[in-house]
């Protein structure tokens, strides 16, 4: 399985990237790590034009703390995201759920960056930037536009990305003290994409809960904030009663599509347990404190 | 499609010499190192990432040979199974390997020799099931892995043995 | 007595020699877990394989393949891509059929099995998602796939066969009309009364059993280099194959080139358990086109091609039951076998095999009086079928220890027990089963008597029954199995199909003293030079390291039946001994000829000749060998000295030697999610003689977990169009090591009485019981829920829908 030809370029600098997309619009793809776009190469799925590797790009390769946000840079590796301490403290979400990516091996290529705008819908760093509630600094030649994580997954594979642009960084507001952070997923075999997952941020005042926002991803076309049931627990005590009448709801938090091994009822089972014992451990975590 | 072939030329250390070579863009850095440099340990699985046989060292980390362009890899440092195995780094796991039957067809072997070669540089044991999580990604259809634990497993009691 | 060959008895090793065999005691080789020599080169990156070899003008072929299961080629156009950069040559079937002969994969002394011919490339029709179509040439791999994307084909689809019952429907669609109908083979046996036991019967289970169709998936994807010598009419062939010497026959008789010009060379193969013993048209295409074309050809099946393209196993629906006394002694069991293969028979070995097993088989373990049986092979628009290691054994074994275990509930005995009462008396060797096999002699409640006692039986149920009250849900199964080995020629030779069912070997002795061998039998990873040698050195007196053994190389090796049926070390290890012996004896009568000593009291050690009883050297090897190859006038015999010696070994007295063991699998399910974490498993297996049982255990181990990968992961998925929907890696899942439980092994010994040496085989027995064990051991866990499940592969999805009712349903 031989790669089609392809124009190869290597710009170095952004400027000339932009000219680049500006040039050759969607018959470009941008080579980041390559391990989603290489493997749909080799199995000629894709036949790109031109490949854009954006590598020299240092710019985009920073995680840093600026006036209190998280910046990270798109070209940030996974195995950077998995040992950074400031994404630690800053994405806790993230730093559990990047262990789940793939192996060491791809995580040692593939990039933060990547991965949000492949948004693939079974990926863990696009649902636990969404969790998270990023913002996404994307740009053009035309300048420069920010895309709340909300807006900014559309559909399988379909981001607010045009043709002409890239994605420059993701912004990470720093997170209010006592925010509980649960991720969960289940895979048929280690590395492998989520056949479920979530992830979890609450902040509870004493032992009612104040905020809720519920990621679910590998469900949907695109990672799925919960509304119905988040909304249902908020002001709320959780109790064992309560998670009972939350999960009731699940239906009308997603509409789920099926993969080769589970159809959809079993996707909404699955998941519905998944956020069962999401709910259970964080009455556990919350009552340790 | 037939537009001329485009040939990039790379720079960059395979085995510590300095390769200097014109490639085809297109071309995956697993089949440069086999026919262009006739260094055939890293082998071809699957060409999608997935079954681990084209594992290399670049740069000093694990990553998979045939998912990376050769043109990607200009200005890098390679490092195969062939010039791991010159360092001797690695000798005590290749005893490991042996003493233990760690390998049969040996198709996975070079790829699990690399992969499993860096937890050698823990000071600690590892759990087996840290040893089995470092070779989650290196399909092996011959050995059921066990005995590829073992022999991992078997460097550091020979440490502590000769201590 | 349970044998166990833990692995801290393995030789110690210091870190700086890299030579643990100088270290070790020369005396004695046969039975001990000698590590192998080509180890080190393997894992070094040294090994050679198909792909790592170039060759001078070497050309590589891509195959355009039908995107469809049953459809009439109506156009073919290959102009575009005729002119594309690179491309040496694309042809179609009409182009090399001058070349190659059509084929059929019939086995004549089956009764009533239908087949037709088949060419390499598809002619008018296509038959199969995959069928190889065009074959482009080009210089390189890259732009041969670039071309085979402009050949343009018109298709008309036509309604694909998918469904096996019903294929056998009257008005099912017929694949080939000329056959009459789409079944393959059927053999039903018959037996009177049975009908009444049932109805008897104090207890019946009964159950539809279904094995999932999936395939080998080796590492090394199936890979030939094909070179024509055209002025020689030579044709050499370097082939990732498991059986060079009956590749070499089809090669010679289907392109008509007289089988002394024909040369198979196996390098190192990546794997192989049954994929790489087949007749493929895309390998067959590639060696036309270098007889064409006169130059190397080169054809590396790529991982989405090897999933759609090799042969594809283990497709079954077992209906069956089981009748058992109140004390739980069996009284009959019936069963009804069908079979989904491909679009043809596989060529030479047929694609029935697997159901031959099974109906042998199925209740094999047990004294069984009454056995009714009936199984049916259909033809489907899929993948060709065939052998995969432990041919028919694993559904066999599934379908009979469920209905053991199901017995076992219904009856409240002890699955363990159960098996006991059942396993034939140890005092009825040799037994013919009523319509199986003959088998000579086993170690069965041996084996489950340490098995039991390995697995700590007792505690293990009491820990899953404390561990139940806390909603912890673990299971414990067996799976006890027979595995045939050393096959005589009734598997094929009787039938017609040129497979030996003999091996051959040469020993030479050198003029310094070592030894070399050859012999018919091939290494793939399962460590066959390593048994060759060390058979040689421990009869030849000479040290591990002064033997090198050549495998694989047609023009090298005598001719023989290669490597299938676990029959490498019990039939070509024999002839090895044989050889062995035979040239010990010629090394002893020339040192007593030389020295006037009796050849009765001479033996040889550590290279030398030697008296026995006092040890004095007499002469050594390299200065015996000098004489005979340098100063033949020293001999003062009459006949010439022989310091070369081939012998062959076939076994004749049953149709296979029957091995046994038994297996047991500990899981835990988490039955919200359907998640089953495997803890550990266990065999107990009778090998007979164990030449090397470091070897052996590998090769155990690494058939359980092909075993579990069959009963938890995979599965060729065909829609209802008859297309496979899921060959790729990311898709169609294998077992990795994360999830693999460690494997603790121990072995009983029955040795053959059918050879010198005593080995059974060994290679297949851990694929035979493993899906059986892990299947009963989910049920056993979730028996508590009254569920039993039986499908493999056992998805979490299987494992939900059977626990909940979902409302929208």
């Amino acid at each position: 399985m031989k790669s089609p030809s392809f124009l190869y370029v290597r710009p170095d600098s952004i400027e000339s990237t932009f000219e680049l997309l500006d040039q050759y619009g969607d018959n470009a793809k941008i080579l980041a790590g390559g391990q989603s776009l290489l493997p749909s190469l080799n199995m000629r799925l894709s036949a790109p034009e031109v490949l854009i590797d954006i590598s020299k790009l240092d710019e985009l390769k920073q995680i840093k703390d600026v006036n209190n946000e998280l910046h990270v840079g798109a070209l940030v590796r996974h195995c950077e995201v998995e040992s950074s301490s400031l994404i630690a403290s800053y994405a806790p979400l993230l730093s559990m759920a990047i262990p789940h990516v793939a192996h060491r091996a791809v995580r040692s290529r593939g990039t933060f960056g990547g991965s949000i705008a492949f948004a693939d819908a079974a990926s863990e760093t696009p649902a636990m930037v969404l969790a998270h509630d990023a913002t996404l600094v994307v740009r053009s030649s035309i300048g420069e536009r920010r895309v709340t994580a909300d807006d900014f997954f559309l559909g399988l594979y379909e981001t607010a990305l045009t043709p002409q642009e890239i994605l420059i960084r993701a912004e990470f507001k720093k997170p209010v003290l006592g925010e509980k952070y649960i991720f969960k997923e289940i895979a048929r075999r280690k590395g492998d994409y989520a056949t479920v997952g979530l992830g979890l941020r609450a902040r509870f005042k004493k032992k009612v809960c104040s905020e809720m926002r519920i990621i679910y991803f590998a469900i949907a076309d695109k990672p799925i904030v919960s509304s119905a049931i988040s909304d249902y627990l908020i002001d709320k005590e959780i109790n064992a009663e309560f998670i009972d009448q939350a999960l009731s709801q699940i239906d009308d938090d997603i509409q789920p599509f099926g993969d080769t091994y589970h159809d959809e009822l079993t996707k909404m089972h699955l998941m519905r347990i998944l956020l069962k014992r999401s709910l259970i451990e964080l009455i556990e975590v919350n009552r340790d404190e | 499609m037939n537009e001329p072939l485009q040939i990039i030329n790379i720079k960059l250390t395979v085995n510590g010499s300095l390769v200097n070579a014109a490639v085809a863009a297109r071309k995956h850095l697993v089949d440069f190192l086999r026919e262009d440099l006739g260094l055939t340990g890293a082998h071809l699985g699957c060409e999608h990432g997935i079954c681990g046989a084209c594992t290399i060292l670049m740069n000093g980390e694990l990553v998979r040979g045939c998912l990376v362009l050769a043109a990607q890899a200009n200005g890098s440092v390679i490092e195969t199974v062939e010039g791991a195995c010159e360092s001797g780094r690695l000798n005590q796991l290749i005893d490991a390997f042996q003493v233990c039957n760690a390998a049969q067809c040996g198709f996975c072997s070079p790829a699990m020799l690399l992969t499993a070669g860096e937890m050698l540089t823990r000071s600690d044991k590892p759990s087996r099931e840290e040893i089995r999580e470092q070779i989650s990604g290196n399909y092996c259809r011959c050995t059921g892995y066990q005995a590829i634990v073992n022999a991992v497993e078997f460097c550091f009691d020979e440490v502590t043995s000769n201590e | 007595m349970l044998l166990n060959f833990a692995l801290m008895k393995l030789p110690q090793m210091s870190n700086k020699k890299h030579n643990p065999f100088i270290e070790m005691d020369s005396s004695s080789y046969i039975g001990k877990s000698i590590p192998r020599k080509e180890i080190r080169r393997l894992v070094a990156g040294q090994g050679t394989y198909v792909d790592d070899i170039q060759a001078s003008r070497m050309a590589h072929v891509v195959f355009v393949r039908s995107p469809y299961a049953h459809a009439k080629i109506l156009n073919i156009d290959f102009e575009l891509a005729t002119s594309y950069p690179g491309v040496i040559k694309i042809v179609k079937a009409s182009d090399i059929s001058q070349y190659c002969q059509p084929y059929q994969g019939l086995l004549k002394h089956l009764e009533g099995m239908k087949a037709v011919f088949q060419t390499p490339l598809a002619v008018d029709k296509v038959y199969w998602h995959g069928h190889p179509v065009i074959a482009v040439v080009a210089e390189t791999r890259a732009q041969a796939e670039d071309a085979a994307e402009l050949v343009i084909i018109d298709w008309e689809e036509l309604p694909p066969v998918v469904n096996e019952e019903e294929a056998l429907l009257k008005d099912s669609p017929l694949i080939h009309p000329e056959l009459g109908s789409n079944l393959c083979w059927e053999r039903k046996i018959d037996c009177e009364g049975i009908e009444e036991i049932f109805n008897s019967a104090h207890t019946v289970v009964e159950e539809i059993f279904t094995t999932s169709r999936h395939t080998h998936v080796t590492l090394e994807p199936r890979s030939i280099l094909a070179d024509y010598r055209s002025s020689d009419n030579q044709l050499i062939i370097t082939h990732s194959t498991q059986v060079p010497h009956m590749m070499h026959w089809v090669i010679s008789h289907l392109f008509s080139i007289p089988e002394s010009q024909v040369c198979i060379i196996a390098p190192d193969v990546g794997g192989s358990f049954g994929l790489k013993i087949h007749v493929y048209g895309d390998e067959m295409t590639a060696i036309a086109l270098a007889i064409k074309l006169k130059r190397p050809i080169k054809f590396i099946a790529d991982r989405l091609e090897s999933f759609l393209s090799d042969y594809h196993s283990r497709d079954h629906r077992v209906w069956a039951r089981m009748a058992f006394s109140k004390d739980g002694k069996i009284q009959a069991i019936e069963m009804d076998d069908l079979q989904s293969m491909g679009a043809f028979t596989g060529y030479p070995r047929g694609s029935i095999n697997e159901a031959r097993q099974i109906i042998n088989l199925v209740g094999g373990a047990y004294d069984v009086p009454h056995y009714k049986a009936r199984t049916r092979v259909a033809y489907q628009n899929k993948s060709m079928y065939g052998q995969y290691r432990s041919v028919g054994h694993p559904v066999a074994c599934l379908v009979t220890e469920g209905l053991m275990d199901r017995g076992a509930q219904s009856l409240g005995i002890d699955p363990a027990k159960l098996r006991q009462i059942n396993y034939i008396p140890q005092d009825s060797f040799p037994k013919k089963l009523k319509y199986g096999p003959t088998i000579e002699n086993l170690s069965q409640h041996e084996a489950l008597d340490g098995l039991l006692e390995m697995m700590d039986y007792l505690n293990l149920r009491s820990e899953q029954k404390a561990l139940r009250e806390k909603g912890i849900y673990r299971g414990i199964g067996f799976a006890s199995f027979l595995e045939m080995s050393n096959p005589s020629s009734n598997t094929y030779g009787n039938g017609g199909v040129s497979i030996a069912a003999q091996d051959a070997s040469t020993v030479r002795l050198m003029p310094d003293g070592t030894l070399f061998c050859t012999a018919s039998i091939n290494e793939f990873g399962q460590g066959a030079a390593t048994i060759a040698a060390q058979i040689v050195a421990d009869v030849l007196g000479v040290t591990f390291d002064r033997v090198r053994i050549s495998l694989g190389d047609t023009d090298i090796a005598p001719f023989g039946g290669d490597n299938w049926g676990s029959r490498g070390t019990g039939i070509g290890g024999e002839a090895i001994y044989q050889t062995a012996l035979a040239l010990k004896n010629n090394i002893l009568d020339i040192a007593s000829q030389l020295f006037k000593l009796d050849i009765a009291k001479l033996g040889i050690y550590k290279s030398f000749v030697v008296e026995l009883g006092t040890g004095t050297q007499v002469i050594s090897l390299e200065d015996l060998a000098r004489i005979v190859y340098f100063q033949p006038e020293k001999y003062p015999g009459k006949k010439a000295p022989e310091l070369s010696v081939t012998r062959s070994y076939s076994q004749k007295t049953y149709d296979g030697i029957c091995t046994n063991g038994i297996q047991a699998s500990y899981l835990e399910v988490d039955p919200e999610i359907g998640e089953i974490k495997l803890l550990k498993h266990w065999v107990v297996e009778d090998c007979g003689v164990a030449i090397n049982p470091l070897l052996i255990d590998e090769q155990i181990r690494g058939g359980v977990i092909q075993g579990i990968g069959a009963a938890l992961y995979e599965h060729c998925i065909y829609n209802e169009d008859g297309q496979l929907t899921n060959g790729n890696f990311m898709d169609y899942l294998v077992p990795m090591a994360f999830e693999m439980p460690d494997i603790e092994i121990a072995h009983t010994c029955t040795p053959t009485k059918t050879s010198d040496l005593g080995a059974k085989g060994a290679g297949e027995a851990g694929v035979a019981g493993a899906s059986a064990a892990v299947l009963n051991a989910v049920n056993d866990a979730l028996s508590i829920f009254n569920v039993q499940l039986n499908v493999i592969p056992i998805t979490p999805q299987n494992i939900i829908r059977k626990l909940y009712k979902f409302d929208k349903e």
